[in-house]
């Protein structure tokens, strides 16, 4: 067996490499400890990080389109007390007719009706947060409802009224799915309006709805003015409907991305999060092992022959 | 034996233990002393006429392995080439960031559709305007400063590998020169000559830029050598390597290496490229990093850049502002008056008032090659760039002007009315793949230094417009760094686009072949003998008229034009100026009232969609063809980057290592050991002690002798 040579100074390199070494690796571990990530850079991630950067798209997407659908369960929610309140007004409509022409006296009918109708062209030409009108299809500038009094209603078709545009506004809710939650003015106007035109052109200047009623004019009411107006009733009913499972939709949807979100959260987490438990063990052996690398370079350095031989020789 | 005999061997003894002792006393002194290899002194006996006459020192010995020193520069200049591609690492991911601050391309993206998302509600309020232009930018920075850091990190690489032959040079000069001085000295039998050492620190130092392999010369010169035998130092000749940095748009000229007489300085044979006879060192290290990894990185971002640019304007073409903009001024898309028109199907230019509401709408026949005035008798116009734009303008007569100069068309209505311009839904017009708008990119939200169009719609009998005189110079460029073939071309008067191609073919000798697409765009490929090379414009003068676009330019040839199209990638001048011009709706040209909402979103919904609508992307760099989100592409990039990190980082350590254990190895034999110097000083000490009591016994003996009367 042979004994290699050992070189001083490349023993000392050596031992300080060591200990450089050491101090590396614990300074990494370190890192770990103090930040609770794997890496600061995306080499530390090595081949993961193509799945690691997917998986935070994904969550930010998921984040995203929760965030933005809870917007639209807003305007939904505020769409459906809107609808409401129209749908409740058709029916006073309904009930007002019905009881004039049942009891053949149409005091105080005209009244409700342009009560009515103000309040429902009201809800129609009802304008969000940014000034943009909410049933306008796509023309947010313009008022959807042009009719400022009941009696305008009888100058002309019911449609040349409604103005509004025809693109309703829709929100994605997901990858390619996207949900229609904007609601045109002439959609849920036009019945109820039909029905208030239908009462106006039978307030006809000759025989106006006031008073005690003629047969002819109870007729009328019950004939053509009454089905218009439950017609109108039953098709806000179906639109406040829509419009409510539109709102569950959304609030499905996001349920649904908060939970994507989590998922691919800890898709990330797993990959850039360092395993606490064993960077703390690696920290502890890290120290360890500098510990070790230090003390041989100071045992070492103390061994040498120059102190075993005398500073005189005496031959 | 005499009296005198026992005298003179003792002093040998003294003579000879003295200078051991010397030769003991340098290794101590240099214990610390880089590449210095210990010396040991050979004894022998001294005769006198066959009669043992004392000691002698037969020689003093460098304690040197040339085996061990090859290993020791062979592992140098591996270690060297990794290091400096590592260093140049850290400054790629110091640039890319950490994952998860939100700095990464991908979620810029991401950021992009989130705030398209919350606009979706209200896409005409300022606000959502603001932080939707906001994040365009931002995606639009990042890629434009990773962009310009990475060409910067390139240039700088450059500048190094000229610093680094500088240093070469100076190296392979002083080997030279120190081989000229021990050939003197070995011939005068000095055989542990200092300057041995000097010259190995030098190697040393050269194997960090060069890789080098070594052969001893029996007169004591060491002939250098790169590992796959290109001559470094010769018996009378040395090399010198010349390198001028600073390539011409991503193209680098090949380092040069020329050797030259030693006495004279007179050039020896023929200067020849070096990068592909290098196969360590940081030389080889740096070149590898330039031409290899950053090269890859900015035609991979130039992709990503491309995909972005495409998918935006093609969905902003289709889309509308509100309310519509006055002026729509095109990118420079380097046609030239008398080109072809070359568009087939049905465009729609509407002019409307501020509100959206129409004043005037002219519907284009381009395959009829006619057009009309609202709903008026159709009038045919010349088909061509020219004919088109004069017939446009008399068609908008007072309602506004269209203009086509330096490759551009600008489209200005009058007064406050708004332009829209949309294809029609069944025959949409089209050149080269690309809608009326886009290719024109009247209604761009993206814009780069390189036309993100490529597919030009010119065919090979179209003229090819270049001014006569300009210049194409192509070289083929091997994985190494050889050059395989280049060639050049010079545009004569009256050639077509089909001439210039065949031209280009030509030139190239078949080593790369240029195909002209129906589409108007260039495939190139090198023949099956040049797989895995690459095709650069190293000199481009040519230009279309004076739109200022080169012919590598408009049809993106050559490999460094992919990376273009990520510099100075910005959000166009006129959205950037402007957010109400952020075309969220989307017309109807059949509406009776206005064409475009003001409160309309389906145009931003579209948009939304690009998040998840699949591009296709050529090969670029290490990242194939592939038909991708460009979340997934811009994802895919990163992972490149760190696969490439983590290699280099894994074979630096492996190169250390080896590096570590070779001069582990060499310094075991070579180095000094202060205990082993330590114990021969002991040794001869003794013995030069035994001599000198030798000499005081002699003494004695003579004093005794004289005593006697």
């Amino acid at each position: 067996m042979t004994v290699d040579r050992v070189a001083t100074n490349a023993q000392s390199q050596y031992l300080l490499s060591q200990i450089m070494k050491a101090n590396t690796a614990l300074d990494t571990t370190q890192a770990q400890v103090a930040s609770g990530k794997v890496s600061s850079d995306y080499v530390g991630i090595g081949d993961k990080t193509a799945s690691l950067e997917a998986a935070r798209a994904v969550a930010a997407r998921a984040d995203a389109y929760a965030t933005n659908t809870q917007l639209a369960v807003t305007q939904t929610d505020l769409q459906n007390t809107q609808l409401t309140t129209l749908s409740s007004l058709a029916e006073q409509l309904k009930q007002a007719i019905s009881s004039a022409a049942g009891n053949s006296d149409g005091t105080g009918l005209m009244t409700t009706a342009q009560d009515i109708f103000e309040q429902a062209s009201a809800i129609l030409n009802s304008t969000d947060a940014n000034g943009n009108y909410t049933y306008g299809g796509g023309q947010g500038n313009s008022k959807p409802f042009t009719a400022t009094s009941l009696s305008d209603l009888t100058s002309g078709s019911v449609a040349s009224f409604f103005q509004n545009g025809s693109s309703k506004k829709s929100v994605m809710v997901g990858d390619g799915e996207s949900v229609q939650i904007g609601v045109l003015a002439s959609d849920v106007g036009t019945q109820l309006m039909t029905a208030l035109q239908n009462l106006a052109n039978a307030d006809s200047p000759s025989g106006s709805l006031s008073g005690s009623l003629t047969s002819s004019q109870t007729d009328d009411l019950t004939t053509n003015v009454l089905p218009s107006a439950t017609d109108a009733y039953a098709g806000l009913n179906d639109a406040t409907a829509a419009n409510g499972e539109t709102y569950t939709r959304l609030q499905d949807a996001v349920t649904n991305q908060q939970s994507q979100a989590t998922l691919y959260k800890g898709f990330v987490s797993n990959i850039e999060d360092a395993d606490m438990t064993t960077a703390a063990t690696k920290l502890s052996l890290d120290q360890t092992a500098l510990q070790a690398a230090l003390e041989v370079t100071a045992k070492l350095g103390q061994l040498s022959l120059l102190n075993y031989l005398p500073t005189t020789t005496t031959g | 034996m005499s009296l005198n005999g026992i005298m003179s061997s003792a002093l040998s003894a003294l003579q000879a233990n003295s200078a051991a002792l010397r030769v003991v006393s340098n290794n101590v002194a240099n214990v610390n002393t880089p590449n210095y290899a210990r010396r040991v002194v050979d004894l022998q006996t001294l005769s006198a006429g066959g009669q043992l006459a004392g000691v002698d020192i037969s020689d003093i010995q460098r304690v040197v392995d040339q085996y061990l020193n090859q290993e020791s520069l062979s592992a140098g200049a591996s270690s060297a080439s990794y290091d400096a591609q590592s260093g140049i690492f850290d400054q790629i991911n110091a640039l890319l960031g950490s994952p998860g601050d939100g700095t990464a391309l991908t979620s810029q993206l991401s950021n992009v559709f989130s705030a398209l998302g919350q606009a979706a509600l209200s896409p005409t309020a300022s606000s959502s305007q603001t932080s939707v232009l906001g994040s365009l930018q931002d995606l639009a920075n990042s890629i434009s400063s990773m962009s310009s850091s990475l060409s910067g990190l390139q240039q700088q690489t450059d500048t190094q590998v000229a610093t680094s032959v500088g240093s070469a040079n100076t190296l392979i000069k002083q080997i030279y020169d120190l081989n000229a001085q021990i050939k003197t000295e070995t011939a005068s039998g000095v055989t542990d000559s200092a300057l041995a050492d000097q010259r190995d620190t030098a190697l040393q130092s050269l194997s960090q830029l060069i890789d080098v392999r070594t052969v001893q010369q029996a007169d004591g010169s060491t002939s250098v050598m790169t590992e796959d035998g290109t001559s470094l130092v010769g018996g009378s000749t040395y090399a010198q390597i010349s390198y001028t940095a600073g390539g011409s748009g991503g193209v680098y000229q090949p380092v040069t290496i020329q050797n030259v007489n030693g006495q004279s300085g007179q050039p020896v044979g023929p200067a020849q490229a070096l990068d592909p006879h290098l196969q360590g060192g940081q030389i080889e290290g740096l070149i590898t990093m330039r031409d290899g990894t950053l090269a890859d990185l900015q035609n991979e971002l130039g992709s990503f850049a491309q995909g972005v640019a495409l998918s935006f304007n093609a969905q902003h073409n289709a889309n509308s502002a509100y309310p519509p903009p006055t002026t729509l001024d095109g990118r420079d898309t380097g046609l030239i008056v008398g080109d072809a028109l070359n568009f087939t199907g049905k465009t729609n230019i509407a002019v409307t008032d501020s509100s959206g509401n129409v004043v005037s709408k002219i519907a284009v026949d381009f395959t009829a090659g006619t057009l009309s005035v609202d709903g008026g008798a159709a009038t045919s116009f010349t088909a061509t760039i020219g004919g088109f734009t004069e017939a446009l303008n008399t068609a908008l007569g007072s309602n506004g002007t269209a203009t086509f100069a330096d490759g551009k068309l600008s489209l200005a209505a009058t007064g406050s009315n708004g332009l829209v311009v949309q294809d029609d839904a069944s025959t949409p017009a089209t050149r080269g793949g690309y809608g009326f708008s886009q290719f024109f990119g009247l209604n761009d939200l993206f814009q780069s230094s390189a036309p993100s169009v490529l597919s030009t719609g010119l065919s090979a009998s179209d003229a090819s417009g270049l001014n006569t005189g300009g210049e194409i110079d192509l070289q083929l460029k091997g994985p190494n760094g050889d050059i395989a073939k280049s060639g050049s071309v010079t545009i004569t008067a009256g050639m077509t686009v089909g001439d210039v191609v065949s031209a280009l073919n030509t030139a190239m000798g078949g080593a790369e072949s240029f195909t002209l697409n129906a589409d108007g765009s260039i495939t190139t490929s090198p023949s099956s003998n040049y797989t895995g090379y690459q095709l650069q414009v190293s000199k481009d003068t040519t230009q279309r008229g004076t739109t200022g676009i080169s012919f590598s330019q408009l049809f993106g040839v050559g490999a460094n034009q992919t990376a273009l199209q990520a510099a100075n990638f910005s959000v166009t001048s006129a959205i950037a100026g402007d957010s109400s011009r952020l075309a969220f709706g989307q017309a109807d040209l059949s509406a009776s009232g206005p064409i475009v909402g003001s409160d309309d979103s389906s145009g931003l919904t579209a948009l939304q969609n690009l998040q998840t609508s699949r591009q296709s992307f050529a090969k670029v760099g290490a990242l194939g063809q592939q038909v991708t989100s460009l979340g997934n592409y811009a994802a895919a990039l990163y992972q490149d980057v760190s696969t490439r990190g983590s290699a280099v980082a894994s074979n630096k350590t492996a190169q250390d290592n080896r590096l570590t254990e070779a001069q582990s190895r060499q310094s075991s034999t070579s180095g000094v050991s202060l205990d082993e110097e330590l114990s021969n000083m002991v040794i001869y000490q003794q013995a030069y002690s035994a001599g000198a009591r030798m000499l005081n016994v002699v003494d004695q003996l003579y004093t005794t002798l004289l005593q006697i009367q």
